[in-house]
């Protein structure tokens, strides 16, 4: 079996688990409006869960490295980041993508040596979620300096009137 | 094949579906990030609001009185018999779920208790469960429950995670505003001494010395001075503005974030600019105040009672300055206040009788609209400006600019500023954009951090709340090249920035007064080489 036409060929199915691996972590209420309406305003959440999801899984499909998911995986693990998950919550959904996809070959090759074609399926998906987790800590720290920096920006002009800032925090 | 658990087997005993329950059986799980710290007891006592003590949103003794539950009772009592739209917004709700997926919290957290029907409902089933019979009798099939500190925890933590945006009441075909059932939620909340410290020490400051920050007078001054020095360095041109001018026509009100906190200090830059410029050309006669130095009111998100209090000191001041009429700056909820509410607040004879219907002394406009609170928007005061043809404008100076515009919810929402801001904005800026509809006029998306939400720890809820605006952002800066967020809010102005470096950090947030103030031609100024920010104008960028 060739796995790239295969992934391709079942790419709306295989994306529509994808998506909801990470649409289920939410209360239903919410998972059901994630999921509802396509518009990319009213829906921002789930429209870009969709969407980046697609992209991801078509670039991935077509043999490409993860890196050139960052884009669209940066967009989704910004949202997760703060809806005040764990991380490995907020990351769950990353190497659900493996087990999706095994599930799906095994179904299409009953009986048949499905796990070692994908080795390297694998091994991509591993890159995604280690590229994941730079991705995810890295909007978490912009949460931790936009914190720590909250009190510095009201009063930052009265403190440079004042001649309290040293000369490269009055630049910065 | 190896033996090696499957990947999902992995995660197989972990479960990452929240459970299903009934709303009422799931306790409001208290996160960090989520909230805002709790009131510092000093400023609770500044203010006189009782039960001023020390205690922590985690812990699960909040130090509550004794008879918390009989203060609640009574409190919401008074206010069903006082507020009669609190209590048809109590009984006539038919949950037809219109509001649910309207509210930007709800939007960017799924968390369904941030849709405005179930917010309001945690106050709603309480009223059922213990002030009407048959929410007495039936309880939870009525939709009933009981006042618990389980509940009570609960009310604070959502009331705290609506920014009392009236988003959900446009949609609602009843008129029903879950923003007035937040207020009088906060309300209760305040009765046992439960506010947030980032609204308690501001009330505190603004009773005290006149602004959020607690700047004293001198202080105040010398900020604005030191805008004056900018100014000149950067157009040859030097401000002189009026403090506390006893005769002066119009008094000028804007919310101290304008006057310490950047962006917001460019577009006082610009209030500053404007003034000067119509009293070298006009003759126009504005007094700012060390006193009134705060519009903003964070009163209201206290108490009708605060709320009020911090207002009159605009026309305390008013009245003893003598001037006709207030023009305010660039800030949300003080129009909230004075629009929606002063008017019951203070009744008919609050308000010194030497003011005036409001007239733009240089095109003889006559602000019908403000006849009854003395007080015009600076949107609409420049707007008539402009169309009188009153200001000489040179929009080249703002061609690096593409502008896109926040209706900020006050003024859009609260009072219907949605076409004066766009006007001056357009007869500034060369590029204007604006977001895709649905996101913006009545239906604009909160900033996420209202209703005295902008605090630092609550960052993720911030950035939660504020993804709808910044989403429609993005869309425009990505289609169409906008690389600026216009509004006319100083909250926005605070909380905007962060939420763009989040979402959308291409892009930079300013007020309306700033891009005027650029785009403004003094007679005889020398040619200007940066905007008001220091930065080049185009064409006077380094070779
Ligand atoms: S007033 Fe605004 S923040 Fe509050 S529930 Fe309605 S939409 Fe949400
Ligand atoms: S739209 Fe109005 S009536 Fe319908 S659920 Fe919301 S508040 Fe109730």
């Amino acid at each position: 079996m060739e796995l790239q036409k295969f992934l391709t060929d079942n790419h709306k199915s295989i994306c529509a688990q994808w998506t909801d691996a990470i649409i289920k972590t939410y209360p239903e209420e919410g998972a059901k409006f994630f999921s509802g309406s396509a518009n990319q305003f009213s829906n921002p959440v789930g429209h870009t869960f969709r969407s980046n999801i697609e992209r991801m899984f078509l670039a991935l499909a077509r043999g490409a490295d993860a890196s050139e998911c960052s884009t669209d995986l940066d967009g989704i693990l910004r949202i997760r980041a703060v809806q005040g998950f764990a991380p490995s919550v907020a990351l769950c959904f990353l190497p659900a993508l493996k087990e999706i996809v095994y599930r799906e070959v095994a179904k299409a090759n009953p009986g048949g040596a499905a796990a070692d074609s994908l080795h390297d399926w694998n091994v991509r998906i591993d890159r995604l979620t280690m590229l994941g987790f730079d991705l995810y800590m890295a909007a978490r720290e912009v949460l931790w300096k936009q914190k720590a920096n909250q009190l510095y920006n009201r009063t930052h002009k009265l403190l440079e009137r004042a001649n309290l800032l040293k000369d490269e925090e009055v630049a910065g | 094949m190896s033996d090696l658990p499957r990947p999902e087997a992995l995660f197989a005993n972990i479960d990452y579906t929240p459970p299903k329950a009934d709303w009422m059986d799931v306790p409001a799980d208290i996160k960090p990030g989520r909230y805002c710290y709790a009131a510092n007891p000093e400023s609770v006592k500044y203010v006189g609001l009782p039960n001023a003590h020390k205690w922590n949103p985690l812990d699960e003794d909040w130090g509550l009185p004794e008879n918390w539950q009989e203060i609640i009772f009574n409190g919401l009592r008074e206010r069903l018999h006082k507020f009669r739209s609190f209590k048809i917004f109590m009984d006539i709700c038919v949950r037809c779920g219109a509001c649910a997926d309207k509210c930007h919290f709800f939007i960017g957290s799924g968390d369904p208790k941030n849709m405005p029907v179930l917010r309001a409902e945690l106050l709603r089933s309480v009223y059922r469960g213990e002030f009407t019979t048959f929410g007495k009798i039936l309880g939870r099939f009525a939709g009933g429950r009981k006042l618990t500190a389980a509940v009570l925890k609960e009310w604070w933590y959502y009331f705290f995670q609506c920014s009392e945006c009236r988003r959900c009441s446009v949609f609602c075909p009843y008129g029903i505003d879950t923003a007035e059932v937040t207020i009088i939620g906060r309300e209760l909340l305040n009765l046992l001494g439960l506010n947030i410290d980032w609204i308690a020490t501001p009330v505190a400051n603004c009773y005290r010395t006149g602004n959020h920050l607690g700047i004293q007078p001198h202080a105040f001054f010398d900020m604005i001075d030191f805008f004056c020095d900018d100014i000149e360095d950067i157009t040859g041109i030097r401000p002189e503005p009026n403090f506390n001018q006893k005769g002066a026509d119009i008094l000028f009100i804007t919310p101290s974030g304008d006057v310490f906190a950047d962006p917001g200090t460019y577009t006082c830059m610009g209030y500053l600019m404007l003034f000067e410029y119509l009293k070298r050309e006009y003759g126009l006669s504005v007094t700012w105040s060390t006193y009134a130095s705060e519009g903003g009111n964070f009163g209201f998100f206290t108490s009708h009672e605060t709320m009020k209090r911090l207002n009159s000191k605009m026309y305390m001041e008013a009245d003893r300055l003598g001037v006709k009429w207030i023009l305010g700056g660039e800030c949300g909820h003080m129009w909230r206040v004075i629009h929606q509410y002063m008017d019951t607040l203070n009744g008919p004879d609050f308000q010194s009788s030497r003011m005036e219907t409001p007239v733009n002394p240089i095109t003889g406009t006559v602000f019908k609209n403000a006849a009854s609170t003395k007080m015009v928007h600076i949107a609409e005061f420049t707007a008539d400006l402009i169309k009188h043809g009153k200001l000489n404008l040179n929009k080249k100076r703002n061609a690096n600019i593409h502008l896109t515009w926040h209706d900020s919810c006050n003024p859009a929402r609260g009072m219907g500023l949605l076409d004066e801001p766009r006007f001056v904005a357009k007869s500034v800026v060369e590029k204007f954009t604006d977001m895709p509809e649905g996101t913006i006029r009545e239906q604009t998306f909160c900033c996420g951090g209202g209703a005295g939400l902008n605090a630092g720890e609550n960052d993720e809820l911030r950035m939660m709340g504020g993804l709808p605006r910044a989403n429609a952002v993005k869309y425009v800066h990505e289609k169409y090249g906008v690389n600026m967020l216009g509004c006319v809010c100083a909250i926005d102005r605070a909380v905007l920035p962060n939420s763009m470096a989040y979402w959308v950090p291409e892009v930079s947030v300013c007020g309306l007064h700033e891009l005027v103030a650029n785009a403004l031609v003094f007679p005889g100024e020398k040619e200007r080489e940066t905007d008001l920010r220091g930065e080049d104008l185009p064409g006077m960028e380094d070779e």
